[in-house]
């Protein structure tokens, strides 16, 4: 591969050539910021660039090679971070006007282990404002500009999607990892609550928010999960347990997993026709592959959103509390509504969502055991993404908005604390990706990557690439 | 409360017990959220819940 298109490598790969010396990663980050050059006006999937500091990176992870130090897998790989993690020396503002200015003087959990892993960090990746998803930000989906890039890890979704980076971080709420690697056609893991750690990264909620990668392929995501999981006695929902092996799982393939369908709740009315049947084709190809696929029904995910909802808007609020009533007018209109809502929240009712989950949680795993199953498969959203101006996130209204059914397909996730995997599974007929969600029990992320890497092993959706333009349509 | 007996009083009444003050253009679409979160809690009330202890945090010692 000559060296222009270097971008076009897995992270695996990457690491391969740079292992063995075939390319340099000054060479590899060359590749990527021309295509990122390429890519950006019309995705615009950076709100930082820090390509001084990278190209410095690069050439001390080169000369750590040729003397023979190599730091992991990550060693020189150019990657994103998304704009809700602190990074020393750097911009870091949450996609929000209240935060002008602001530059940590250290780096989160997270950033620290990927420089310690050797990454090169290409810059921030956009975020919607404070990850809420209120607001519509500048990055575009690349498979068509008009659309939506999912959110509101949007920017590390789009920048792993055109090869802007090996692989990104996101942060995943309600399905702010998942939803963007639905809709941008990449892998997004949420891990379990308090795999990663959360230190210097911006809240939305204590309990549900996690910190996970959005790579190319299943086989990537184990690897930089690897690298940035562990416990961390900076966060103190951070749980000790030991990071197995992620990649040393792979082979194990998927023969004797078995993986719940459960139709009525994930195949309902809003699953349009193209992700039916890409979802159902994965699940038979999954069954050819040796998964046990077991119908099930779980009616108690059917009240997970309302729990994570009460949840979420409560402690959002809770955080800014000072900075809502200090600079009000700075927030987004659509973000400021959401955090005066929660602020409207009773705390009996606060308390009652968190004892209603806490009996929801019992019987998801009574469920998972009644049925003996290692997961759940499922869409990760029940439609492909849509024009940014037919974009509903609004709650204010009656009936179902895109934001309400990206909750139904995904909040359960967080709310639960278990380990969900969006993989790469078709395209619609308008050229659009659809995903296929996993879901697993805690701190069986190794089970998700089973499965995803098995499928991709059969299939190469996750290995097509778009070409953004930035005069696109056809879509609606 | 029922989700439908929410309006703009309501909504400016919790708003001063919290301590906020909203702009009037929020009100509207406050009522309207307000409703769909009652209409959220009201769903739950059918949980049978009285083995479940609130996840909430707290460690009592002190090392």
């Amino acid at each position: 591969m000559s060296q222009p298109e270097l971008w076009r490598l897995s992270l695996r790969e990457a690491a391969d050539g740079l292992a063995a010396r075939t390319f340099s990663s000054v060479e590899l980050l060359d590749s990527t910021l021309a295509r990122l050059d390429q890519t950006e006006p019309a995705v615009h999937a950076y709100v930082t660039l820090m390509v001084d500091s990278a190209r410095r990176e690069a050439a001390t992870a080169d000369d750590e090679l040729r003397r023979g130090t190599w730091r992991g897998p990550l060693h020189g790989i150019p990657v994103g971070v998304k704009d809700l993690l602190y990074t020393e020396g750097f911009p870091t503002q949450a996609g929000s006007r209240v935060l002008e200015g602001f530059v940590p003087d250290h780096d989160a959990t997270v950033v620290a282990r990927l420089k310690a892993g050797g990454a090169v960090i290409v810059g921030k990746t956009v975020t919607h404002e404070f990850a809420y998803g209120q607001d519509v930000p500048a990055t575009r989906n690349p498979w068509n500009t008009d659309c939506y890039p999912g959110g509101s890890s949007a920017g590390s979704g789009v920048a792993v999607a055109v090869g802007s980076a090996f692989g990104a971080i996101g942060t995943d709420t309600g399905g702010s990892i998942r939803v963007p690697a639905s809709v941008d056609g990449v892998v997004g893991l949420k891990p379990t609550y308090g795999r990663v750690s959360k230190h210097g990264v911006f809240p939305m909620s204590a309990t549900l928010d996690t910190v996970g990668p959005l790579t190319r392929t299943a086989e990537d995501n184990a690897l930089l999960l690897g690298v940035i999981a562990g416990h961390d006695p900076h966060d103190s929902s951070s749980i000790d347990e030991p990071v197995p092996d992620y990649v040393a799982a792979l082979g194990q393939g998927v023969k004797g997993l078995r993986l719940g369908v459960d139709r009525d709740y994930f195949f309902y009315s809003h699953v349009i026709p193209d992700v039916r049947a890409a979802v159902e084709l994965a699940i038979t190809r999954l069954a050819d592959l040796g998964a046990d696929i077991v119908e099930v029904k779980l009616p108690e995910l059917e009240h997970a959103a309302n729990v994570g909802m009460t949840i979420l808007l409560t402690d959002t609020s809770e955080w800014h509390r000072r900075l809502l009533r200090g600079q009000r007018d700075k927030y987004v209109p659509a973000t400021r509504i959401m955090l005066e809502l929660g602020e409207l929240v009773l705390g009996a009712q606060y308390v009652y969502a968190q004892r209603a989950r806490a009996a929801l949680r019992s019987t998801v795993k009574n469920s998972f055991a009644k049925y003996r199953i290692d997961g759940l498969v499922c869409p990760t959203l029940p439609h492909t993404t849509m024009p940014v101006e037919q974009l509903s996130v609004d709650l204010t209204g009656e009936g179902e908005t895109a934001l309400s059914t990206f909750l139904h397909h995904c909040f359960l996730g967080n709310v639960f604390g278990i380990p969900a995997l969006s993989v790469p599974c078709g395209f619609s007929s308008k050229g659009l990706p659809i995903g296929m969600q996993l879901y697993g029990r805690p701190f069986r992320e190794s089970d998700l990557f089973r499965v995803a890497h098995a499928y991709q092993q059969v299939t190469d959706w996750h290995t097509r690439r778009p070409e953004p333009t930035r005069a696109q349509a056809g879509v609606r | 409360m029922n989700p439908k007996d929410v309006n703009a009083n309501v909504v400016r009444t919790l708003a001063d017990v919290a301590g906020i003050s909203i702009p009037d253009e929020d009100v509207e679409p406050l009522v309207g959220a307000l409703r769909n979160h009652l209409a959220g809690m009201k769903a739950l009330e059918d949980l049978d819940v009285d083995e479940a202890d609130p996840i909430v945090t707290f460690d009592p010692r002190w090392e």
